[in-house]
């Protein structure tokens, strides 16, 4: 006779399992997805030259954020010494990690030629392509994450020296500053620098792109310690930690939803032809798009500002910011081509094609499958705990206030 | 070394695509892909109505955007001043096509053997084309060019990179004017070098008013045209078609 | 060289995975051998030929790579083409190499009526049972025997020697193209031909239903008429554009006079009656040169003294001959008493009177243009033609009237023939018929057909039997030969009083189901042959339904002329030179008849098939009258089988050329330099138009209008013979006022007629069928760019309906009150002409009210539009 809490797991074991099972289905289809688009070719997809760029695009730069969002932890614990972030820390290190890698998936699959692509930027250079820059970026920051994680571990071990908890303390702090301004920034530049197309050609498109960075990486980072609380099998998240990071969600989301109200307003002032056509698209057919963007950025801020202690409101706002962020990345990649390039053509709308929104979801359910594999192997909270621990040997402890929230929103 | 430029004069243009077709068998383009594009458009409202024809091939701009963000160099600009693919390097990531303000590039969204409209794989045929792929295929397309010796001319080379009007690199070196140029029955196109005073391009620049297209993006094409630039109500009128699916 | 990838991956038997590394390994994609230099150095040549898609024939150079046909370019030494090529003329190669051509000869294995099953049969089978079946209707009578051609390339081999050595009735395309207007030229000025400029002095141009963007208009396509044309503008040319649409024009309308359809004959009256008001009429060209002069009395029938035509001469106050040389000035205006007491008018008279009542103010009703507006045109008209100028060429001082129009296939209209002698008639008033910048027919010289100067004025009506085209009846005494004609006499022969019926049909290069008016009525006439063979390159829609045998023609790929080559200003001759052997089994034609006239035992002897051929390339001299032979020296022995290329050579050494056909081989044409100003120009030619007088009034159709009637034919089919053109409401009008729309047709000039939407190249170029419809009529109808409509027809004769389905294109460049639809579409044996759309003539009618008093189809019919 199975007791009531051996049931319990048992059926955690099963509901995990199946999970297992169901995303590796899902990749499963995506996989036959890019094989067919690989040896036919991208005919297979939603795009032609109107549209070039679409949802792998869009993932791509939803996950390139949502990678440089999830150094916010860092920031808290290393940077405003927040103990009750600590056990979040090595997760957040493996979000950034499998997001980068889901940035990568999709560009790789948007590509017309991935041996090609990968001699980028060993082989192949243009010192003059935000493409060719960013494509760095993901080296160093790939190497940052995993020198967090070798530290992390030796730290747990504790095999570290005194130099490598050092090191291991500034690749924290560094991380954000890179990830924000170096690594994803640039893919706002990599947009804004396009003058053909007047929606992004926009100098606050980078900053712009950072803000969501943040908004998204948190959001990402409340679901996942809500999650881990439920099903994992410690609480790592205090509901007062919890309510902190909706604090912060809400800050971020505010600055981002005040960057979007502007450039509404902008749109609607200008009777320009782009903003025309941005308008006619945005309230048009990609009317759906637009109502999750904004309404999920005004419902979650609402619930933020007044429930955010509930941890199921605090799920929900969350889960609603990301739908939010993603809707807005795939309006803002795409509806930079409402405008037709020469003043008598029409615009061509574009629908992703089963084989795009395949690997889309194979991709998200390709690091979610990742990452429930590897929670199973790798001491989160421990390693988490020994970098917070060899933190404080540095003398992080004596700073004010540590454990405590100290922003509100 | 020339610096190569057109100027195409809109008053003379009677749209009908055969410097289009030209470009489509001289460089065996793909479906779907149309160097040289001759839009047909019109503006105004019955019975006041003017109708249009503007032909665009890529605009070999001088300060050329889709150059600036290729991450390879597979865009690149020759001395000469063509702005051509290296389709042994491009990765096919389409931030030119993107970041060209003219809408001349054609990504190869399908493989070579699927994209040339007829399936030519036929015994009878192949005796005849030795297997040519399409059996009109130029063979100046299958050798390198230019100073650096670059896979640059034509179409169809492979599926996943991008491909776009190349000024006929082929022709240029036998000193033969580009396909489109050569074969517009009514002159509209004149081309040559621009830096030479006294080629024929550059006494009709000097001695017409031209205008190039989207001039505030300092893109600087060494397109020219004569002629009307098409308002922005103008209509578009038998485009083109897309392509089988 | 390229190979095709997949297959060599497929052929090595490995599948999906091989593929995908091939795309995954760097430089997996070039595994097949891209861009491998070959080691020895290619053949590169260009050689000549001519361009076979189209009309014009234009001047080609292939371009050959070790024995593989690359590239067609314009040839430079071309004066119709200069170099260049029309977007077909390029994209031809690929129709030549097209997999979907026939390959062998064809017999039928399934019943008529539906898509062809076939199989495969030996050239000697095939032709045996086409020669088989000719001998036998011949035993019946061979006349029964149709030899149906397109647009056929060689008259010289095909039209002539073919009928003329199977003693068979010949059934043209030209009832379907611009015959109306040919015959009103001809009629009118004995010139075959139909209206265009003199490009080279025109300074002001009606573009009169001229597609000039797209089609090309008369004799020649495109490139020829547009070089033309814009060198004119540029030197100052108007171009005032008449059409319901304006898309034709584009561009180039100084000025756009959308008209209602098929009420130009209206217009042309209006301009009549004001030129005539403001007195812009050339005296001296209307005495000299016309039938003005010519005494009509109170039945309309001109007064003869001796037989000949009679004038008053002012001079000498008597009546006389027109050609007589005492002659000093005839009477143009007024009245004269003959001594019967006779009161006669010089037709001049009689045109003003008629005229008079087509005021601008009547005509602006009918056609839509204000009447201020016509009377501007006919006043510009006036002005620019400068009455009474003379210009000095090459040491000739000629009349130099600059005004022209340019009209061809929009002549096909119900009341064609009478529209195109109305808008002559404008321009024989300014006196611009065959003068300096004036109004030209023929391209090239001015070349005076005695023959059908005679042959329209005296067609002699008989009695029934009839012939089955209906020839010299009194349904349709002038007469384009239409077999849509053909269809209803085989529907119907006792109404038409046709007692044998044709049995068979050869179809030369055309494509009667698609290409005509009138779609079920061309499937009706050939299921009522007792045998069909088609020679065709292609499976044509009309072989795929009808056809017992077909026999694959090659291409390009063939000796085929002698080919004109002017431009009208330079003399030239070409010849098609194959670039390439003809691909599969298919044959050249002339290859074909040589064989087929074997077989049916006509090929040798006198009046075989190489008998005419030699008179018709002119290898032989035959007396008119004794009909007696005299060979030249390059005369084809009639007992011996030619080739091809020896045929061509004698021609060309007939021609004068030394070298024979290998001068063409060389140089694909011969350029022989300008005509001489006395040739070009009718008005400086000696005597002056061939010495005839151009029929302004035109009495042998009022008698034909009299035996009709007489013979009991009924009013639809007399009602347009009358002397002077006469206007009425076109037979379409009767339809229910629901049919609100009129529906126009025209090409496309990525499109040539039905043979070319099917060459995917020019099929993804032109966008695919379409209805142009203007942005109210589409409003009201809730139409919108794009949408898939039905658009209705109405037979108002018969009252029959029909649809075709088809995607709008709304523009505003056409009149609201019309529709307008391409021709070329609708084929469905090619998998590349399949869905793109219908063919206009699957929903235009034929027969009375559609065809015009010459037995010319009409493209016009009510039509209404709606949603689908
Ligand atoms: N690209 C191309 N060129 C061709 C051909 C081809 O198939 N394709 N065919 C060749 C042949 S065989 C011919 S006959 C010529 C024909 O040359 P065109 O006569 O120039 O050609 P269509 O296209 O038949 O032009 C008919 C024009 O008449 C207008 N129209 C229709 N109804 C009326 C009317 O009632 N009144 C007036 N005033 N206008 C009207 C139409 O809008 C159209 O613009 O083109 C030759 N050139
Ligand atoms: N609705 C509408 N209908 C029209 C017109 C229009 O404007 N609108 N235009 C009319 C005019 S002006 C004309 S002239 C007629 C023309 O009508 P046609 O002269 O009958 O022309 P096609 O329709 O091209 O038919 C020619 C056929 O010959 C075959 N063919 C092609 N090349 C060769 C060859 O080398 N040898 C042989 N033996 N066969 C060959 C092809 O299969 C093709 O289908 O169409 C008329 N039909
Ligand atoms: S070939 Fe000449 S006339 Fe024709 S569309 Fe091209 S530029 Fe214009
Ligand atoms: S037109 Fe476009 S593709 Fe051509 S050089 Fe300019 S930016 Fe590059
Ligand atoms: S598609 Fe090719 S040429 Fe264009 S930017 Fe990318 S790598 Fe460069
Ligand atoms: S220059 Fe050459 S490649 Fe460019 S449009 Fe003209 S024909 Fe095509
Ligand atoms: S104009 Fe006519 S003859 Fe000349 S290339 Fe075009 S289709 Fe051929
Ligand atoms: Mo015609």
């Amino acid at each position: 006779m199975a007791t009531p809490e051996a049931k319990r797991r048992n059926t955690a074991e099963y509901a995990y399992f199946g999970a297992l099972a169901v995303l590796t289905a899902v990749v499963g289809l995506a996989v036959y997805a890019w094989f067919k688009q690989t040896t036919v070719g991208h005919v297979l997809t939603g795009l032609d030259d109107a549209t070039p760029w679409g949802l792998y695009i869009v993932g791509f730069v939803f996950f390139v954020g949502a990678s440089a969002g999830s150094t916010v932890i860092g920031l808290m614990i290393h940077a405003f010494g927040r103990e009750d972030y600590a056990k979040l820390g090595t997760r957040a290190i493996f979000v950034g990690f499998l997001s980068l890698a889901a940035a990568m998936t999709n560009i790789a699959v948007d590509v017309g030629s991935i041996p090609r692509m990968i001699q980028l930027p060993w082989v192949y250079h243009n010192p003059t392509s935000m493409f060719f820059y960013t494509s760095i970026t993901y080296y160093i920051f790939a190497g940052i994450l995993l020198g967090e994680l070798y530290y992390a571990v030796k730290l747990t071990k504790g095999t570290a020296s005194g130099r490598d908890r050092k090191i291991a303390k500034w690749l924290s702090i560094a991380a954000v500053p890179f990830a924000l301004a170096i690594l994803h920034a640039p893919h706002g530049a990599l947009f804004a620098v396009v003058k053909a197309r007047e929606f992004w050609n926009n100098p606050l498109l980078p900053p712009h792109f950072a803000v969501v960075a943040l908004v998204s990486g948190t959001a990402i980072m409340i679901l996942l310690a809500v999650a881990t609380n439920k099903w994992g099998k410690t609480e790592i998240a205090s509901p007062k930690t919890l309510s902190h990071m909706g604090g912060l969600l809400a800050f971020f989301l505010v600055v981002a939803a005040f960057m979007d109200l502007f450039d509404f307003l902008v749109f609607t002032y200008s009777d320009n032809p782009t903003g025309a056509s941005a308008w006619d698209v945005i309230w048009g057919p990609q009317l759906g798009f637009s109502i999750v963007h904004v309404a999920g950025y005004v419902l979650a801020i609402g619930i933020l500002l007044f429930k955010r202690s509930d941890v199921r409101w605090l799920t929900a706002a969350s889960l609603l910011v990301i739908a939010g962020v993603a809707a807005y990345r795939y309006n803002l990649v795409t509806i930079g081509f409402a405008q037709p390039l020469l003043p008598f053509q029409e615009h061509v709308q574009y629908w992703p094609s089963r084989y795009e929104i395949s690997m889309a979801l194979g991709i998200v359910a390709l690091i979610v499958l990742s990452y429930l594999i590897l929670v199973r192997v790798i001491p989160m909270e421990e390693t988490g705990k020994a970098r917070w621990d060899a933190g404080k040997l540095l003398g992080r402890e004596e700073k004010p206030g540590a454990g405590e929230p100290e922003l509100q929103a | 070394m020339p610096r190569y430029g057109m100027v195409i004069d809109l008053d003379r243009c009677m749209g009908c695509r055969a410097c289009m077709e030209a470009c489509k068998i001289e460089n065996a383009t793909t479906e779907g892909h149309f160097w040289m594009n001759v839009f047909r458009y019109e503006e105004g409202e019955y019975p006041d109505v003017h109708v249009g024809f503007l032909p665009r091939p890529c605009q070999h701009c001088e300060n050329a955007p889709c150059v600036k963000v290729c991450p390879v160099q597979a865009r690149h600009q020759q001395d000469d001043g063509l702005v051509l693919t290296d389709f042994k390097r491009c990765i096919g990531c389409r931030y030119c096509e993107v970041a060209c303000p003219y809408g001349v590039n054609y990504f190869a969204f399908a493989e070579p053997e699927d994209s040339y409209y007829l399936d030519w794989s036929d015994p009878a045929l192949e005796s005849v084309t030795g297997g040519a792929q399409p059996p009109y295929r130029n063979p100046d397309l299958d050798v390198r060019h230019g100073p650096d010796g670059r896979l640059v001319a034509g179409d169809g080379h492979y599926g996943g990179v991008m491909t776009k009007c190349t000024f006929c690199v082929q022709r240029l070196e036998k000193d033969l004017d580009p396909a489109c140029v050569a074969n517009c029955p009514v002159d509209v196109f004149t081309f040559g070098d621009l830096d030479d005073p006294e080629s024929e391009v550059s006494r009709k620049l000097a001695s017409t008013r031209t205008f190039r297209l989207k001039e505030e993006l300092n893109t600087r094409p060494k397109v020219f045209y004569v002629g009307t630039p098409p308002g922005e109500d103008t209509r578009e009128l038998e485009p083109v078609s897309k392509g089988r699916e | 060289m390229h190979l095709t990838r997949r297959a060599l991956l497929k052929s090595a038997g490995v599948g999906g995975g091989a593929l995908l590394a091939s795309r995954l390994v760097p430089g997996g994609r070039e595994a097949a051998g891209a861009d491998e230099e070959s080691a020895a150095a290619p053949v590169d040549e260009w050689v000549p030929t001519a361009c076979w898609i189209g009309k014009q024939d234009c001047g080609m150079l292939a371009r050959r790579v070790d024995g593989r046909v690359v590239k067609f370019e314009g040839n430079p030494a071309h004066p119709r083409n200069a170099g260049t090529l029309c977007p077909k003329g390029m994209a031809q190669i690929v129709s030549v190499y097209d997999p979907h051509r026939l390959r062998v000869p064809l017999v039928r294995t399934n019943e008529k009526g539906s898509s062809g099953e076939w199989r495969e049969a030996s050239w000697d089978e095939a032709l045996t049972l086409v020669a088989d079946k000719i001998n036998e209707v011949r035993d019946d009578d061979p006349k029964l025997i149709i030899w149906q051609k397109g647009r056929s390339k060689s008259k010289e081999l095909y039209d002539e020697p073919v009928v003329e050595a199977l003693g068979a009735t010949r059934l043209g395309h030209g009832a379907f193209c611009s015959d109306a207007g040919y015959r009103a030229c001809e009629y009118t000025t004995g010139v075959e031909g139909v209206l265009h400029p003199d490009f080279q002095h025109t300074r002001y141009l009606l573009s009169w239903g001229w597609n000039i963007t797209n089609g090309g208009g008369n004799k020649l396509c495109w490139i020829t008429w547009n070089r033309q044309l814009l060198d004119a503008r540029e030197r100052g040319l108007k171009i005032v554009v008449i059409d319901p649409r304006l898309r034709s024009a584009g561009p180039f309308a100084d000025e756009w006079l959308p008209i209602r359809p098929a009420t130009d004959l209206a217009f042309a009256l209006a301009l009549q009656n004001v030129l005539l008001e403001l007195g812009y009429v050339d005296e001296e060209y209307l005495k000299n040169s016309t039938n003005a002069p010519f005494l009509v009395g109170d039945d309309g029938h001109v007064v003869r003294v001796g037989g000949v035509e009679a004038v008053w001469d002012q001079a000498s106050a008597r009546l006389k001959a027109y050609d007589d040389p005492t002659l000093v000035d005839p009477l143009l205006e007024g009245k004269v008493f003959l001594e019967s007491g006779q009161s006669v008018r010089p037709a001049f008279e009689v045109v003003k009177e008629h005229v008079a009542q087509y005021t601008p103010e009547w005509a602006a009703e009918i056609t839509g243009i204000p009447a201020e507006t016509i009377r501007r045109i006919a006043a510009e008209l006036g002005e620019n033609a400068q009455i009474g100028s003379t210009i000095e060429i090459d040491g000739h001082s000629l009349p130099y009237r600059p005004v022209a129009a340019m009209a061809y296939h929009m002549a096909q209209q119900e009341l064609g023939f009478q529209a195109t002698r109305a808008m002559l008639g404008v321009f024989m008033l300014l006196g611009a018929v065959g003068a300096v910048g004036g109004q030209r027919i023929e391209v090239g010289k001015w070349k005076f057909d005695e023959e059908k100067w005679a042959k329209w004025n005296e067609v002699e009506i008989g009695d029934p039997p009839y012939s089955f085209t209906l020839k010299d009846s009194k349904f349709f005494p002038i007469n384009s030969a239409n077999p849509q004609v053909v269809a209803g006499v085989m529907q119907d022969p006792e109404r038409y009083g046709v007692e044998k019926l044709p049995r068979m049909v050869i179809v030369h290069m055309t494509n009667p189901l698609l290409a005509y008016p009138d779609q079920k009525r061309a499937m009706d006439l050939y299921s009522r042959f007792e045998f069909v063979t088609v020679l065709s390159p292609w499976l044509t829609e009309t072989a795929d339904y009808y056809a017992d045998v077909i026999l694959p023609t090659a291409t390009i790929e063939k000796y085929e002329g002698p080919i004109g080559g002017t431009d009208q200003y330079i003399d030239a001759v070409g010849l098609r030179v194959p670039p390439m052997e003809p691909l599969y089994e298919s044959r050249g034609e002339i290859d074909i008849y040589l064989d087929l006239m074997e077989k049916v035992g006509v090929l040798y002897g006198e009046h075989g098939y190489l008998y005419y051929v030699n008179e018709w390339l002119k290898l032989v001299e035959i007396d008119e009258e004794t009909e007696e032979v005299t060979p030249g020296p390059y005369a084809l022995p009639l007992d011996q089988k030619p080739t091809v290329r020896d045929i061509f050579d004698r021609w060309a050494k007939g021609q004068g050329i030394e070298e024979g056909v290998a001068y063409f081989e060389q140089n694909g044409v011969l350029v022989k330099g300008p005509f001489k100003v006395t040739d070009f120009y009718g008005a400086a030619m000696d005597p002056p138009f061939g010495g005839v007088r151009h029929r302004l009034y035109g009495e042998a159709l009022l008698r034909y209008r009299e035996e009709m009637k007489a013979k009991g034919a009924d009013e639809i089919y007399w009602q347009d013979y009358t002397p002077l053109p006469t206007w009425r409401p076109p037979t379409m009008e009767a339809s229910p006022a629901d049919y609100d729309l009129y529906l126009i047709s025209y090409k496309l000039i990525e499109h040539k007629q039905s043979r070319s939407s099917f060459v995917p190249l020019l099929e993804e170029l032109s966008g695919g069928q379409r209805l142009s419809i203007n942005p109210a009529t589409a409003r009201a109808r809730g139409i919108e760019n794009g949408d898939e409509v039905w658009v209705e027809s109405h037979n108002a004769v018969t009252g029959e309906t029909r649809r075709v389905r088809v995607r709008a294109e709304v523009t505003a460049g056409i009149r609201p009150d019309t529709v307008g639809m391409p021709h070329h579409f609708g084929n469905w044996t090619h998998p590349w002409g399949q869905n793109r759309g219908p063919s206009p003539n699957e929903i235009l009618f034929s027969g009375e009210g559609y065809v015009a008093n010459t037995a010319d189809q009409s493209y016009h019919v009510k039509v209404r539009v709606y949603k689908a």
